[in-house]
């Protein structure tokens, strides 16, 4: 590998930081900022249980799951970038705890259960970007679940996920 | 840094900064997808590594030895935090990386070494720092010296909806775009 340029390295952090705003659109519930994540045409799966579905059908759906538990907590590691171009492919490791209260919906993968739990994941997001317009953002969106471990909560649930609109 | 003074990371160390992490997260992409052959791109000839129950070796050794520690292992998860790099001259730097290993151990796996089966599956939890020395040799950032430090081990009982290692890696068919540069 020859030396990165200034360009290759902006690149790289753009890249980065949709993949960081991402997590915190989905912990802050700021579904409407999902359009500076998703290209108009963009694809979501979830890997082994659901097809894929347009990214916002996705963002709809998610958003009724996400705003009915007590907190969530998606935290980023590993994220491998190759970027050819205007294009790149993107695997990030991500572990997200769910504190999902009786109240949530009962379907989904982290369905609700008659007491309240911590649904902890750990999963890789495969994305798909393109540069459209000077703007990276992503086409491809999968999610592969690796593990996964549910702990009852033993305590209230202390994070009451304020709606605050923050990091703008 | 006071203004008018360079900064303190010019592009080649913003640079090699990137190619070291890069380097890391090809090692744990070939170890959880067992993709062993990436590991050329990870390790300098004549590297030498060790972790775990693994005596110190020879790079190659040390794959093949750690394939086969894995071999009855479930779905492994090996996902990186904190990585402090301290470069020591132009081609050198120590690099320590904060790693949380997750690692299933299904039932039937041969009892024995630190991932024995016991009857029922397991999960292993091991978190601990990868300690490597990255060299830079005509331009690549690679690992010349490979060891670990467990902190702390922990087991849990696997949920009953964790996915199994055959959905993951039928599931699995995008990840290799990430890495498809450093197979060819």
């Amino acid at each position: 590998m020859t030396q990165l340029t200034v360009s290759e390295l902006s690149d790289r952090a753009e890249i980065a930081d949709i993949l960081y705003l991402f997590c915190q659109f989905l912990d802050r519930r700021n579904w409407d900022g999902m359009d500076q994540i998703f290209h108009d045409d963009a694809k979501v799966t979830y890997s082994y249980r659901d097809a894929v579905q347009p990214a916002m059908e996705w963002v709809d759906r998610a958003s009724v799951i996400l705003n009915a538990f007590s907190g969530t907590f998606h935290q980023l590691g590993n994220m491998l970038i190759n970027i050819e171009g205007d294009t790149a492919w993107c695997e990030t490791y991500v572990t997200a705890t769910h504190c999902v209260p009786p109240t949530a919906p009962k379907e989904g993968f982290w369905g609700s259960k008659d007491e309240p739990y911590n649904g902890i994941g750990g999963a890789r997001y495969i994305d798909r970007f393109e540069r459209r317009d000077g703007k990276w953002k992503i086409v491809i969106h999968e999610t592969i679940v690796d593990w996964r471990h549910d702990e009852p909560a033993l305590h209230d649930h202390m994070l009451q996920v304020e709606r605050q609109e923050t990091g703008e | 840094m006071t203004t008018g003074d360079e900064p303190a990371n010019g592009i080649e160390r913003l640079s090699a900064r990137a190619a070291i992490q890069d380097c890391l997260y090809r090692y744990c992409h070939a170890v959880d997808r067992r993709r062993w052959r990436l590991m050329e791109s990870v390790f300098h000839e004549g590297a030498m590594a060790q972790v775990s129950v693994l005596p110190r070796s020879p790079w190659r050794e040390f794959v093949e030895q750690g394939a086969a520690l894995l071999e009855f292992v479930g779905t492994t998860h090996h996902q990186l935090g904190n990585i402090k790099i301290a470069f020591d001259d132009a081609d050198g730097a120590d690099v320590e990386a904060y790693i949380s290993a997750f690692h299933h151990i299904p039932a039937d796996a041969p009892p024995g070494g630190p991932f024995g089966g016991t009857g029922a599956a397991y999960d292993v939890l091991l978190s601990g720092r990868y300690i490597d020395r990255f060299e830079n040799r005509n331009g690549e950032w690679r690992i010349i010296e490979h060891g670990s430090v467990s902190d702390v081990r922990q087991h849990r009982t696997p949920d009953r909806d964790t996915p199994t290692p055959q959905q993951a890696a039928v599931a699995d068919n995008s990840s290799i775009h990430a890495v498809e540069r450093w197979l060819v």
